[in-house]
């Protein structure tokens, strides 16, 4: 059924290459357009002080690197493999059994058997062997180990910044080896020679500078959220406050940037801000902690807790009580597994004014974040409106038939995947999931994620992202699916211009959003269309 | 006994005895002394968030929340498999993955076979043979099979002897014959292959064609385990074999990725409980990092952030 | 992280050490072969050595030869005598199955089941 698009979408073909384990062992160096990242802007590595700034250039024969630069990886690795049980557990016990290597969205869509999950550990492997291993030492090759050179490094960056640190490989694993966890390593061994890449180094470095990844001043926040409150107003004839660095509120809300500025996402972002109201909840946004996501995790440890401590820090400052996250993807990965584990001092000292989060309108107490004191979106919407306290016309989305698309990092690093479900069901009447390999622990990257949302890297976000695409197509021919949601912003970013390029009549937005749309307003005006200006009630049209 | 039969009967095994204990020792707690600096749990299955959200019985132990969880979740990893159960194949002309469970019966077969074929091997080194050990070869051994062409006589098939070859040959198989796997199979996954296969078919030779005398063998089995080799042993060559390829593997384990028998146990995506934002995980080596603070974003944007404060921190839609 | 390694060690320890501290602790510790009662006749109806290892197959044979193909006389490859093929024909000099057949076949974890249906000295003697 679906060759028929691909020869619609000019020369797609997926060149399926096998080898053996020499090829393998002998680094790809090849830059191809759409496939290589570009390199890190000099101002973005001073601003971080990171080592070895200067400028180059991917396509360069030489990377300026350090005269030591073997030596300072050797260091380095040595370093992190006793700094990180998992860097050493999963170089030592791959069995190569496979489970992984169709799981990688990244293979599937290029067929280039590096982007294998085993073999993406296994450039990494194959260099740990031969510096810290009896075999690889004495069996050399035989072992599968190989020399440390600049065309390895190359490859490296080739590779490491082919992933999207997803873990859906970890997810089928039978000992939960996580190439999210390699991958990671293996851009901070990459870091320390000063390599990195540039766009997550542009938005790390704003983030760092402005407090959010857009580099939007304070000012420009403040602007974003004004234009928002018009067009509230414009659409729904409601009158609505929001504070920003209000000291004393009850809750501090942080969102990925993304949604004060980017497209589909501004209307989850109208929909946070038309909720809080309804709700009159006492919140706060912030300019300090203007940003959720943290693209600092895509490059080193030290350049995301650099990042990471801003939301504690700002907590404390403007005395709030807990802090409501919204609907991100890496963030939340963050916020769950590693925010309270990253804070140090700045985690004590916001004890002295947080306190485990209370949902102040139904009295639910989210004791699964008494420590972090840090809420998912999700989890509250759904508390309240399994409490009813907002109301509800379901109607108002019957113009769409919608899907859900469970974000890697928050179906994989946090297990948030009845929220959404919850959420949608009760503010649509046309919800449909997709197939069972696509959905949940099993959901498919949108292809974008840790830092590949780079536009240099098009070619294989469309390709990474064609599972993804597919599984929509399916239950877009099946049931008329019209409309997919993420609570992602990444997603948000990357899924409308994928749905484009595989010519799929589908829109794209946060689950937010739909709420929002049902939302019955105290005061409202007659509404004939949703947040986006599309009319309601007849089945939605969306143009490929 | 003669030099050779001393040397493969006596030598070679305590010297592989030797490595196989102290290099999983060495492994395992170089394993044990790095530091796990964050909770890292791949979640599975619904995480444990309001209580009245669906979370099905499976969902607990895909992204456990508590210790025992955690603890079943693990068993479950090692005695059943659970994550390559989940294992499915894409397929690129339908665009759809299907569910795909041959490597895990196979390697389900391949392990509970080698379990019960080591707990039978336990009749050589136990005395007196406990009722387990008899209970299980007689389980395993229920089956009585004629084969004129065979043998002349019904022999009592052992079930798992004859499984454990079939996976071994099928694990051998898939890597040379499928492309994938044939792509990124290294010399080490193969040695580890055909050493187990050396084992396995030296071991069914014994049983089914060219019988050993086991009394001879159960003494020298006695004997190693009391440090006391007995020297008027005339052992079979063909148990000299088995024993040769048996102290090859035990001496080549810790070096090689059969340590991952020892390194699931170790893997943090699996052994800790999906419960970070409840109970803080503690880096051992976090260290600060220092970021920019309050004050000196408000003198990078002094004008901006009176402005707010001018507008008495509130945003509110313009007057029209 | 404490737990995995406490694990990992009770399971290695318990598994590869388990015969070590299992002989200790029943006190049999490199039990050799134990001392079988000494038959009554001068010799076997094969090489003794031969018979030890290979005595199932012969049993067998001697099985199927009765029930099969009705043949009731056997002729020693060794020393060429002839000996009526029967249990009774051990029995002769094998006076007792717990301190001859028993010892090997506990020694070895054997449970050979001609038991189930054959009678064996003690029980004769038993129902004399």
């Amino acid at each position: 059924m679906s060759e028929q698009k691909f020869e619609d979408l000019e020369k797609f073909e997926i060149r399926q290459q096998f080898g053996n384990w020499r090829e393998l062992l002998k680094p790809t160096t090849e830059m191809r357009k759409g496939y290589y990242s570009y390199a890190a802007l000099l101002r973005d590595q001073e601003y971080l002080n990171l080592p070895y700034p200067r400028e180059w250039n991917t396509l360069d024969e030489d990377w300026k690197l350090p005269p030591n630069w073997k030596e300072i990886i050797i260091n380095k690795m040595d370093e992190l493999r006793r700094k990180y049980r998992s860097f050493q557990v999963f170089m030592d016990i791959c069995v190569r059994c496979g489970a992984c290597a169709d799981k990688c969205h990244y293979y599937i869509g290029t067929g280039d058997p590096k982007n294998m999950p085993v073999v993406r550990a296994e450039l990494l492997r194959s260099i740990y062997r031969k510096y810290f291993t009896k075999s690889g030492k004495v069996f050399g090759e035989y072992a599968g180990a190989r020399e440390l050179t600049e065309d390895v490094i190359k490859e490296w960056f080739l590779y490491y910044f082919q992933c999207s640190e997803c873990r859906r490989c970890s997810v089928f694993c039978p000992y939960g080896i996580d190439t999210a966890e390699i991958t990671m390593l293996a851009r901070e061994l990459l870091a320390s020679i000063g390599i990195s890449q540039r766009f997550t180094l542009i938005s790390a470095a704003a983030c760092v500078r402005t407090g959010n990844h857009l580099g939007l001043n304070p000012g420009g926040v403040v602007n974003s959220i004004q234009y928002a409150v018009d067009d509230i107003k414009e659409i729904t004839g409601v009158d609505i406050e929001v504070p920003v660095n209000k000291k004393g509120a009850e809750i501090l809300f942080v969102t990925p940037s993304g949604d004060y500025f980017a497209q589909p996402h501004w209307f989850t972002f109208m929909g946070y801000l038309m909720i809080f109201h309804e709700l009159g909840l006492d919140y706060t946004m912030s300019t300090y902690a203007a940003e959720g996501g943290n693209f600092g995790f895509f490059h080193s440890f030290e350049v995301a807790k650099k990042i990471n401590q801003k939301i504690y820090k700002e907590a404390k400052r403007l005395g709030v009580k807990w802090i409501l996250g919204g609907e991100c993807g890496h963030m939340w990965r963050i916020k769950h597994q590693y925010m309270a584990t990253y804070a140090d001092d700045t985690y004590d000292d916001a004890l002295k004014v947080l306190e485990e989060p209370v949902n102040p309108i139904t009295g639910t107490v989210f004791e699964n974040a008494s420590s972090t004191k840090m809420v998912h979106i999700l989890e509250f919407l759904a508390d309240i409106l399994k409490h009813k306290k907002l109301k509800i016309d379901k109607s108002r989305n019957d113009h769409l038939r919608v899907t859900h698309h469970d974000s890697c990092n928050i179906a994989r690093g946090m297990g948030l995947l009845e929220e959404p479900r919850f959420v949608l069901k009760s503010v649509c009447n046309y919800y449909y999931d997709m197939p069972d390999h696509a959905i949940r622990e099993k959901s498919y990257c949108c292809g974008s994620g840790a830092g590949l949302l780079a536009d240099e890297l098009f070619e294989l976000r469309m390709r990474g992202g064609m599972p993804r695409a597919m599984a929509v197509k399916y239950v877009h021919e099946k049931y008329g699916v019209n409309h997919v949601t993420a609570a992602c912003a990444i997603d948000r970013a990357a899924i409308p211009t994928l749905l484009q390029y595989w010519k799929l009549p589908v829109q794209m937005g946060g689950v937010t959003e739909l709420v929002a749309n049902a939302m019955v307003m105290k005061g409202e005006s007659e509404r004939d269309t949703d947040l986006r200006g599309n009319p309601l009630g007849e089945y939605l049209e969306v143009e490929v | 006994m003669s030099f050779l039969g001393t040397l493969v009967g006596v030598v070679i095994p305590y010297v592989a005895a030797f490595i196989f204990v102290v290099g999983v020792l060495y492994r395992v707690f170089q394993w044990s002394k790095c530091a796990v600096p964050f909770n890292i749990t791949t979640t599975s299955g619904q995480q444990y968030s309001l209580p009245w959200l669906n979370r099905t019985f499976m969902d607990r132990f895909d992204s456990p929340y508590t210790g025992w969880e955690t603890a079943v979740r693990m068993l479950m990893e090692v005695f059943l498999f659970r994550s390559l159960w989940k294992n499915v194949r894409y397929e690129l002309p339908g665009q759809t993955a299907v569910s795909t469970k041959w490597l895990w019966l196979f390697g389900l077969m391949f392990h509970w076979s080698l379990l019960t074929v080591l707990i039978r091997h336990f009749r050589f080194f136990l005395e007196p043979v406990p009722w387990f050990v008899t209970a299980i070869t007689r389980l395993d051994g229920f089956i009585e099979v004629h084969l004129s062409w065979f043998q002349p006589h019904v022999v009592n098939i052992m079930v798992t002897g004859l499984l454990l070859l079939i996976a071994l040959l099928y694990l051998l198989i898939r890597r040379i014959a499928f492309p994938k796997e044939r792509t990124f199979s290294l010399p080490s996954d193969y040695i580890a292959l055909f050493l187990l296969l050396g084992v396995v078919v030296t071991g069914l030779l014994m049983r089914y064609v060219i019988p050993v005398n086991v009394t001879e063998v159960k003494m020298l089995a006695q004997g190693l385990l009391a440090f006391n080799p007995p020297s008027n042993l005339d052992l079979h060559w063909l148990f000299m074999l088995h024993l040769l390829f048996v102290s090859t593997l035990l001496a080549y384990f810790p070096f090689s990725k059969l340590m991952h028998s020892a390194g699931i146990f170790f893997s943090p995506t699996r052994n800790m409980p999906n419960n970070p934002r409840a109970k803080r995980h503690i880096n051992p080596w976090n260290y600060p990092v220092k970021g920019v603070d309050w004050d000196e974003f408000y003198e990078n944007f002094k004008d901006d952030l009176d402005e707010l404060e001018n507008m008495g921190y509130v945003v509110k839609p313009e007057e029209v | 992280m404490r737990a995995p390694l406490i694990a990992v060690l009770l399971i290695f320890i318990g598994f590869f050490f388990f015969p070590y501290f299992y002989n200790t602790a029943v006190g049999q510790l490199g039990a050799s072969l134990p001392e079988l009662q000494k038959p009554l006749g001068e010799q076997c109806i094969e090489d003794p050595n031969w018979m030890s290892e290979n005595h199932m197959v012969l049993l067998k044979d001697w099985r199927d030869n009765v029930i099969r193909k009705g043949i009731r006389t056997y002729i020693s490859d060794t020393y060429g005598t002839e000996y009526n093929i029967s249990t009774y024909t051990c029995f002769e000099c094998h006076t007792s199955k717990a301190e001859f057949c028993d010892k090997c076949h506990a020694y070895t974890g054997v449970k050979p089941n001609c038991w189930d249906c054959h009678v064996y000295p003690e029980l004769l003697e038993q129902y004399k």
